[in-house]
Formats: structure tokens, C-alpha cells, sequence
């Protein structure tokens, strides 16, 4: 009779382990390099960077820069990216410039565990 | 001779006096408010050898109306008319085996649904499909269940099947239609042990739901949303996306410990765990979401059923928890999209606690009830939070008494309250649309209300000896007053063919 008792508890104790795991790593902190193509190296940015998620639409927005980087801790998941601003770049000859640019991208993943990476084309508008 | 025939007649009287007693105890145990004691351990179907001392059929019609002045839930609407047909039958094989069996057909209408396109909205919820215009739906259906136990030594073994298939549509824009088919498998142990019964039983369960929206008015081309918890949606798969279906399985495991006669503890644990996927039918079976739900409940009592009077104390205490994963979605590669990753982002956490006690004398029953419930909902990212919780305390007394000899009278009355003690919301109101703001805002009224409930009953069954079948018919009325300032009225008549 024991054996059936312990049987009984050891079958339910496994039911009660078998629970959902939930994916809780909600946030990922995301950087997306800005891309100013060949021969030109991105010094300084002062942008307004927005993330829209793809599945609820919601808008982040940061000027978080660090040289040709922005970095903003966002939902982990699929983004449209809107940057639009001035930079400071040295093109192949050396001259310093002031430029306005814009970088668009419908489509990046920003969804790894932690931190997230993802680089983007910039066109000068000036 | 005439002493013989005497002895005679007077056995006869005996008996017919023997056999009335026990349909008497039969009866009692069949609608009396003791049964609720016991009531849960017959959902093993092992113990289903002892639930009834008689065979028993049924054939009855019934007809459930509930009205709400504003719907306490927009997605469940203001109520219902529910008419419905079913056999019940319990029937002693021989006298260690039974068979049992329910067939019920119901159409009928719920009104005003706001919110919520599909069936089974109680399984589903958040996940379900959405629009703000609503309206009246028709609801259709079909249920079977049959089982068979047996006693063999000090084991009893049962099983028992379950389908029931539904359809719910509207035939007006938004034109929804939702049809189910949910099978559900139950099997059940049970041994002796000194003087009590102690049971297994394990559940299977196949749930499949298709429900789409339509619109014939050119005009009305409005998209429907995906719902994903309080007020939330699934945005990229919202609009046009409007066909999904639902794939659920699950299974329950329950421990029952009985007392093999009518005195003695008894507890009954169980744990289940469901989950139910919402696929995209237009996006080639895409899944959107997937909801996870367990429940686990804990019932310990004691009772004791003497000559006199009857006495138990039970205490229970549930704990359903519902956990909805969104399925992120990559970009499309030839219609198929790649899931990037899962985000638990909705959880409900429903906790039920209370104490029952139960008192029983002659013709009278009385049952008196107390608890602790409470409800929290939190959507993770933009934070949401619905929470509160409630006291509440309900009397029940019921009159069950043979007035005649072919005739049975079962009145009951119940008085309850149940009044909101803690109750806090927390949404973006900010960046909420005015639809979303008042659909949140009016369940939120109802919510944190209080509810006062009053209802009656009586049923009357009426048999004369010589006939081989009886006749019932039952009357009950319910009213819920709400602190919101509106009220719900329940009625419930049936009539029906006792066997």
C-alpha cells in the first residue's frame, strides 16, 4: 500500500514540476551602428533615433550617441529604425564636415538575451 | 388461511414501506445540499460505483435566462437565453458495475458581447479576437459524456468520455463564427484502505476552436484585433488578419482520499496544467500566442452523517494561474515567418480561498460559506495592472420533504454578499486609444463593485405509485444588486420525466 501512496505522490510531484517556464527576459539593450560608407569615418552624432516594434507599435526614441553608436534598452523583438540628425565625419582626404543625414530601416532584429546588435546605412542629405 | 393472508399484506406493507424508504434515502442523496460534500470526489470516475444507491434516469427541458442592466464583463455581454434538452441516466449493472451517460443539445442567444468573437471566452481569455462594435450572438451546442466503473476486491476502476461540440456565430457585421470540438478523456483508480477510499484519477483533454470574422458590408471593412491581455494587441497580425484557430491540450491529475462510509476526513488534491496556441490562418499557421494555464486545488474536511443529523466542515483553497507567451515574428520568407523569440508579456494569478460548513437536521440544510478570492492581471511591457480582491459569505437553506405520499417538495433560498476589500489599476491612459480607455474602465466599475445576492427555488416531483415514471418541474430565481448601481436577474424553470 505504501508503494501505491508513493506512486500517487511521486506521479503528482512530476505534474507540478511539468509547469510553464516563462520567458521572462523581457529587455534587451540595443546598439545600432550608423554606417557612413566607404571612405568616411563617423566622429561625432547629434540625431533623434526611433524604434518602432513591429508587433505593438510603440515608439522609443533616444539621442543616446557615442560616436557612430546609439544605444537604448528596448523589448526584445523585430523594429522599424528612424534616425535623422547631423554628424560630424572625415571623408578619404581628411576634411572634416558637418553633414545632415537619415537612416531608415524597416526591418531589424534586436532580439538577443542581454544585448543586441545591428548596423544601418546612413545617405547625407546636404 | 386468513392468518396467511394476513402475514401477508402485512409483509407487503412492509416492503412497499422498505422499498419507499429507500427511494426516499435515494432522493435525498440526489438533491439534498449534503451531496456538495461529496460532490467533487465523483468527478473520479472510479467512485462512481457508490454515488448513487438507485438507478436514476432523467429526460428533462430547461430554459437559463440571465439579464444584466450594463454587462458586469463587455467581452461576456449582458446575458443569455439558454433553452436545452438533456438525458441523464445512472444505471446499476450489477451490483459491483454502473454505466452512465449525458446527452444535451442547447440553442439559444447571448446578447451584446463587446469585445470578444470567439466561444469559450472563460478558456481563452486574453487571447482572443476582438472588435469594439459587438453584438448579439447564436449559440448552438451539442454535449455527450458516457462512462462505466466497476468494483472488483478492494479496487474500483472507471473511465469516462466526454465530447462536446459548439458553434457560436453572429448574422450580422461583424459576421463571427466560431465552431469547437472539445473531447475529453477521464480514468480513474481507487483502492479500500482500512476505512477509507483512496483515488487517482487522470484527464486527458483535445480542444480545437476555428473562428473567423467577417464583414459583407462594404462599408464595415474594420479591422479586428488580436487581442493579447488588458487592453492590448497584437498589432502587426490585427486589421485584416481576421481567420485563426486554436489548437489546446492539456491533462489533470487528481488525489482523492473518501471515507468508505458516510463519516470521517476526506481531502482531494488536484493539479492541471492546459495550454491553448491561437494560430494565423491567413499567415500560413502562424502562432501568435500561446496560453498557458494551471490550476491547483486543495479540498480537506471531515463529516458525519448519523441518524439524527448530518455535519461538515470543509476547507478549500484554489489557485488558477494563466500565463500568455506572444510569439515574435521575424520577417516573411515565401509566407513563412520565423518566430525570433517568445515573451511571457500577460499573467493572471486567481486565488480562492474558503472554509464551508455545512449543518443538516430533519428536513432542513444548512450551508454557510466564507472566503478570500482574489485576482491580479499584469501586462509586462507598457506595464498594466488590474488587481483586487474580496471578501465574501453566503447562507443556503434548503427544505427537502416527501408532503405526500407522490409528492416531493425541494425549496431552497441562498444570501450572499461579496465586497471588494483591496483594488488598484495601473495602464498608460496617456497613449491609449478612447475605445481601449472605456472597455478597461467600464469591467474596472465592476470590478472593485460589491454584489449582494439573493435567489430561491423550488421543485416539486410529483410520482404515484402505480406509475412507472414521475414528473418534475422546477422553478429558480437569482438577483445580484451591484454597489455600480446595476443589477442581474437569473431565472431557470424545467420540467422534465423522472425513471
Amino acid at each position: 500500500m505504501r508503494k501505491i501512496i508513493f506512486l500517487c505522490m511521486m506521479g503528482l510531484a512530476v505534474v507540478l514540476c511539468a509547469c510553464h517556464q516563462d520567458n521572462d527576459d523581457y529587455m534587451t539593450v540595443a546598439t545600432v551602428h550608423l554606417n557612413g560608407g566607404e571612405g568616411i569615418r563617423i566622429e561625432r552624432v547629434q540625431a533623434m533615433a526611433h524604434f518602432t516594434n513591429l508587433n505593438t507599435r510603440h515608439v522609443t526614441s533616444t539621442a543616446n550617441f557615442d560616436g557612430a553608436d546609439v544605444q537604448v534598452e528596448l523589448l526584445r523583438g523585430a523594429y522599424q529604425v528612424l534616425i535623422e540628425g547631423i554628424l560630424s565625419c572625415v571623408n578619404a582626404d581628411g576634411v572634416r564636415s558637418v553633414r545632415q543625414f537619415r537612416a531608415v530601416s524597416d526591418y531589424v532584429e534586436l532580439a538577443g538575451i542581454g544585448k543586441s546588435q545591428a548596423s544601418i546605412n546612413i545617405i547625407l542629405l546636404d | 388461511m386468513g392468518r396467511l393472508v394476513c402475514t401477508v399484506v402485512i409483509l407487503s406493507a412492509c416492503m412497499q414501506w422498505a422499498v419507499g424508504a429507500e427511494t426516499d434515502t435515494a432522493y435525498v442523496e440526489r438533491y439534498s445540499l449534503w451531496r456538495q460534500t461529496y460532490e467533487q470526489a465523483l468527478q473520479n470516475p472510479a467512485m462512481m460505483t457508490q454515488a448513487y444507491m438507485k438507478s436514476h434516469t432523467e429526460l428533462s427541458v430547461k430554459c437559463d435566462y440571465r439579464h444584466q442592466g450594463e454587462s458586469y464583463r463587455l467581452e461576456e455581454g449582458t446575458g443569455f437565453v439558454m433553452p436545452e434538452i438533456k438525458a441523464d441516466t445512472y444505471i446499476r449493472l450489477t451490483g459491483s458495475s454502473v454505466v452512465w451517460g449525458e446527452a444535451s443539445y442547447s440553442n439559444g442567444k447571448h446578447y451584446d458581447k463587446v469585445y470578444n468573437n470567439v466561444a469559450d471566452f472563460d478558456l481563452l481569455y486574453p487571447d482572443v479576437i476582438a472588435d469594439s462594435i459587438g453584438g448579439d450572438t447564436h449559440r448552438e451546442r451539442y454535449y455527450f459524456a458516457g462512462g462505466y466503473a466497476a468494483e472488483t476486491g478492494k479496487w474500483r476502476l472507471g473511465g469516462v468520455l466526454e465530447l462536446r461540440a459548439e458553434q457560436e456565430y453572429r448574422t450580422y457585421d461583424p459576421r463571427m463564427r466560431s465552431v469547437v470540438y472539445d473531447v475529453l478523456l477521464s480514468a480513474g483508480a481507487a483502492r479500500s484502505i482500512g476505512g477509507y477510499v483512496l483515488g487517482l484519477q487522470a484527464d486527458g483533454n483535445i480542444y480545437r476552436q476555428t473562428a473567423d470574422v467577417d464583414f459583407y458590408s462594404e462599408l464595415n471593412g474594420m479591422g479586428e484585433l488580436q487581442m493579447t491581455g488588458l487592453g492590448t494587441h497584437y498589432v502587426r497580425f490585427s486589421g485584416s488578419n481576421r481567420d485563426i484557430f486554436y489548437h489546446g491540450k492539456g491533462g489533470i491529475l487528481s488525489l482523492d482520499l473518501q471515507p468508505s462510509g458516510n463519516s470521517g476526513w476526506q481531502a482531494r488534491l488536484s493539479h492541471g496544467i492546459h495550454l491553448y496556441e491561437r494560430l494565423s490562418d491567413e499567415y500560413n499557421s502562424m502562432p501568435l500566442t500561446t496560453l498557458y494555464r494551471q490550476q491547483t486545488a486543495l479540498t480537506v474536511g471531515w463529516r458525519k452523517q448519523s441518524q439524527r443529523s448530518e455535519k461538515a466542515l470543509l476547507v478549500h483553497a484554489l489557485y488558477d494561474r494563466r500565463a500568455s507567451d506572444e510569439h515574435v515574428a521575424g520577417t516573411a520568407s515565401g509566407q513563412e515567418y520565423p518566430i525570433l523569440t517568445d515573451l511571457t508579456m500577460y499573467h493572471e494569478h486567481h486565488i480562492d480561498a474558503g472554509i464551508t460548513a455545512l449543518y443538516g437536521r430533519g428536513d432542513w440544510y444548512w450551508m454557510l460559506k466564507g472566503g478570500y478570492m482574489s485576482n491580479r492581471e499584469r501586462y509586462e511591457y507598457v506595464e498594466r495592472k488590474v488587481e483586487y480582491s474580496r471578501l465574501y459569505g453566503e447562507l443556503t437553506a434548503q427544505w427537502l420533504k416527501k408532503v405526500r405520499h407522490n409528492l416531493w417538495l425541494n425549496w431552497f433560498a441562498k444570501a450572499g454578499y461579496e465586497g471588494c476589500i483591496s483594488e488598484r489599476i495601473v495602464m498608460p491612459y496617456a497613449n491609449m486609444s478612447s475605445g481601449i480607455r472605456n472597455y478597461i474602465n467600464h469591467n474596472w466599475k465592476y470590478q472593485r463593485a460589491g454584489y449582494t445576492q439573493l435567489g430561491t427555488g423550488l421543485r416539486a416531483d410529483y410520482r404515484p405509485q402505480r406509475w412507472r415514471v414521475g414528473l418534475f418541474a422546477q422553478v429558480a430565481a437569482a438577483l445580484r444588486l451591484c454597489s455600480a448601481g446595476r443589477q442581474e436577474i437569473n431565472l431557470q424553470v424545467s420540467a422534465g420525466v423522472t425513471i
